[in-house]
């Protein structure tokens, strides 16, 4: 049996911002693929739809084109092209991309993924936030960028102590612009990152100018216990409101049991350390749009996901 | 597909006994093995019907079942357990993020180095075993005859995350009482099938296995071993199984006897809830609606999800096989971290019944049955259930999820015929307690014989 998996070397314990290239040895990436071709596999779903979860002819293509086409080292350049830092906060080594606008006044930003994303979900908006005058914006709508690693995600240190919560990352994000030397800043973030950008407006901090999120995490009293005891909705919704509570209604009757998993037994979910295509079914699983996005990806009909 | 991946293909049709080695020889014209034949098949094909079942098609034959686990499945199993990639350690001193990670390295040391399969292989070959094809899945099952003529006849239904391996240890005192400390007169002919999509059991392909189907064709399989008057028992899923039975009442079923609850999750709110005992359970079963519906939950919504991991990582499927509820946990924990066993729940017999998961591949399969419920559920929803027509016997077993009072158990079974609490034992009553629950089995039936 091989160890479990441990700090890793570049989280040597410092308040500077060192400067942090990613260098996947070449052992790991042999070991990744050669878990990949050995997939022992369940037999196919007994449905035509997504309603069983993740099929089985999109596992398979993922796991054909990851094992034969996909190139780490790709994303690899692409990550070091980029300035990246690790910093440690709290006792946690925290990894973050860093890119300064070519334009003196920019507006600096820090962005925050979720799950199952990482930074690789805010690579592409780096040039159009940075650079606007080169993606059709103007200078005055620059950004000093900030994007940070969850605790516990990517290239980010993992917690050894509880009550790393979004309160607590909150409190990070701020001591990182901080150390940064941005006195005036702004926050935006989606999922998790939402959560965490939430409790830093909550927080108040001094510099802290606004916050954007694309995923409001809250609703109304009574819809919320409406969808938690599985009632039916309110009466007088608008259309579009409706609308709504359908796709929060089949969320909660069939979606949330990731989030249960992992809400109730992080721990138990051993299998997607040990099983890269389990970790990449359970990753695909999360919503019922980016699914059916990505499993067009994976027939072949590449769009914004690719 | 890629030829380039040399997947494995998982199906129960390696372990073809020695009726259906026989029968593909005789359509293939060759004696050569199962395993040969499988070689052939083109990679990354998924498993379907087991090929014996596809070409005996509707039959109402019993045949018998050995187990032959080819060596080379044995062998990458090992490789497997050689290469683990294991996560960080959890952050709590207690099961409350999942399965501990001392608790699954601990059996997991134990499953490489020192356990053998071929043990219970060869104690389920030494009990008569058999397939029949009913509604088109291949069932199997353990058939054991009493010594006494005048046994009542007893179909018993494990659960998840158990197979036939659950109830092994109540074959003996079953069927044979006199030699447990019991009378002639409490005899059994025991039949052990395996759920559909479990163990053995084919995996069907369609949909619609929920528990009033598999309640059927267990009245089928029991017509067809020519048991005219009989009874039936289960814990978990072979709860619903059973209380399936009970509210179908086929002709010949005498009775029905379940240990677990399952009904009291559609009265929660008119359950009663007065003495201590009430507020306890109440407590218990709040407690698993609230953190301990996870694996549930992922099951009836995503098992192709999770099918991925279970099939894929051995260490994955204990976890998740582990992590079913607190009491059988921390027991089964002890078991291999302390060497401290809780009655049957031994190291062995928990790593033998993880083993039969991941050489018959049934953890996708398994874990579908959970989705048909809950496709059951939503067809019923606002309909009344038929109530049981048969006599209800119910044991309660201290450490269950939600150790049910007997006022409970009234609201679920109005017409109760037995009712008895027991003072050890937990989920699985049958496993960890062999000899006291075929006492309350026992006794259960005495008044149907």
């Amino acid at each position: 049996m091989s160890g479990t998996l441990t700090t890793p070397e570049w989280a040597a314990a410092s308040t500077a911002i060192r400067p942090f290239r990613v260098e996947v040895p070449d052992a790991d990436l042999d070991e990744l693929r050669r878990r990949i071709v050995a997939t022992r596999w369940p037999e196919k779903e007994t449905v035509a739809d997504p309603s069983q979860g993740v099929q089985l002819a999109t596992t398979q293509e993922l796991a054909r084109y990851w094992a034969t086409d996909h190139d780490w080292r790709k994303v690899e350049s692409k990550l070091n092209d980029l300035p990246q830092f690790l910093t440690e906060i709290d006792g946690l080594d925290i990894h973050f991309i860093h890119v300064r606008s070519p334009h003196d006044d920019a507006l600096p930003l820090i962005v925050t993924h979720g799950w199952p994303g990482s930074v690789i979900e805010q690579l592409k908006i780096v040039g159009p936030l940075t650079d606007p005058t080169a993606h059709g914006g103007a200078a005055a709508d620059a950004f000093h960028l900030v994007i940070p690693s969850l605790p516990g995600h990517g290239f980010s240190g993992k917690p050894t102590t509880t009550g790393w919560d979004p309160i607590r990352i909150a409190r990070t994000w701020v001591v990182l612009m901080q150390r940064l030397g941005y006195a005036r800043y702004v926050a935006q973030g989606g999922d998790w990152g939402n959560a965490v950008t939430e409790q830093m407006a909550l927080l108040e901090p001094q510099g802290l100018l606004g916050i954007h999120t694309n995923m409001p995490a809250t609703l109304p009293a009574n819809i919320a216990e409406a969808l938690q005891f599985g009632k039916p909705a309110p009466t007088g919704l608008s259309a579009e409101e409706q609308g709504a509570w359908d796709q929060l209604d089949f969320f909660y009757k069939h979606g949330l049991a990731y989030a249960q998993e992992m809400g109730n037994r992080p721990q138990t979910l051993y299998a997607i350390a040990d099983s890269p295509v389990g970790l990449a079914a359970w990753m695909l699983d999360h919503d019922a749009r980016s699914y059916d996005l990505i499993a067009r990806v994976f027939a072949g009909q590449p769009e914004g996901l690719t | 597909m890629s030829p380039m991946l040399h997947s494995i293909t998982h199906t129960r049709r390696r372990f073809l006994g020695s009726a259906a080695k026989t029968m593909l020889a005789a359509h293939l014209g060759t004696t050569a093995s199962a395993r040969a034949q499988i070689a052939k098949e083109p990679t990354m094909t998924t498993a379907t019907t087991p090929r014996y079942a596809a070409q005996d098609a509707a039959t109402a034959d019993i045949r018998s079942f050995h187990i032959d686990s080819p060596q080379a499945d044995l062998d990458e199993l090992q490789q497997r357990l050689g290469a683990v990639r294991w996560p960080s350690q959890e952050l709590v001193d207690d099961r409350s993020q999942g399965v501990q990670l001392a608790t699954l390295q601990a059996l997991t040391s134990y499953w490489a180095t020192d356990y053998d399969w071929r043990t219970v292989e060869a104690t389920l070959n030494a009990l008569p075993q058999s397939m029949t094809e009913i509604d088109g899945v291949d069932i199997h099952f353990i058939h054991v005859t009493s010594p006494h003529e005048n046994a009542l006849p007893l179909i018993m239904t494990h659960g998840w995350p158990g197979s036939v391996v659950e109830l092994i240890e109540t074959i003996g005192p079953l069927t044979d009482p006199t030699a447990y400390g019991g009378s002639a007169d409490d005899a059994f002919h025991l039949v052990l099938p395996s759920l559909p999509g479990y163990g053995f059991s084919g995996a069907p392909t369609e949909l619609g296995w929920d528990s009033g189907r598999i309640a059927q064709a267990w009245a089928e399989l029991m017509e067809r071993l020519g048991y005219t008057r009989y009874v039936a028992q289960g814990g978990d899923v072979g709860a619903a199984v059973t209380d399936a039975m009970g509210r179908q009442a086929p002709e010949g079923l005498l009775g029905i006897h379940v240990n677990l609850l399952a009904g009291a999750l559609g009265f929660v709110d008119t359950l009663p809830a007065e003495t201590e005992q009430e507020k306890a359970a109440h407590t218990a079963l709040a407690t698993f609606m609230k953190s301990g519906t996870g694996y549930f939950q992922e099951q009836a919504t995503r098992p192709q999800t999770i099918g991925y991991s279970l099939l894929d990582s051995p260490v994955g499927l204990a976890a998740w096989l582990l992590d079913h509820d607190t009491d059988s946990y921390y027991k089964i924990s002890g078991a291999f971290v302390d060497g401290e066993p809780t009655g049957g729940l031994t190291q062995e017999s928990i790593v033998d019944n993880i083993t039969l998961y991941w050489l018959t591949g049934s953890g996708a399969s398994a874990a579908r049955w959970y989705w048909e419920n809950g496709q059951a559920a939503a067809r019923a929803a606002g309909m009344d259930r038929p109530p049981v027509a048969v006599p209800v016997g119910f044991t309660t077993f201290p450490g269950e999820i939600w150790p049910a009072p007997r006022s409970w158990v009234e609201v679920v079974y109005p017409d109760l015929a037995y009712f008895n609490e027991v003072d050890r034992g937990g989920h699985f009553a049958a496993w960890e307690e062999p000899q006291l629950f075929s006492e309350e089995i026992r006794a259960a039936f005495r008044a149907l014989r």
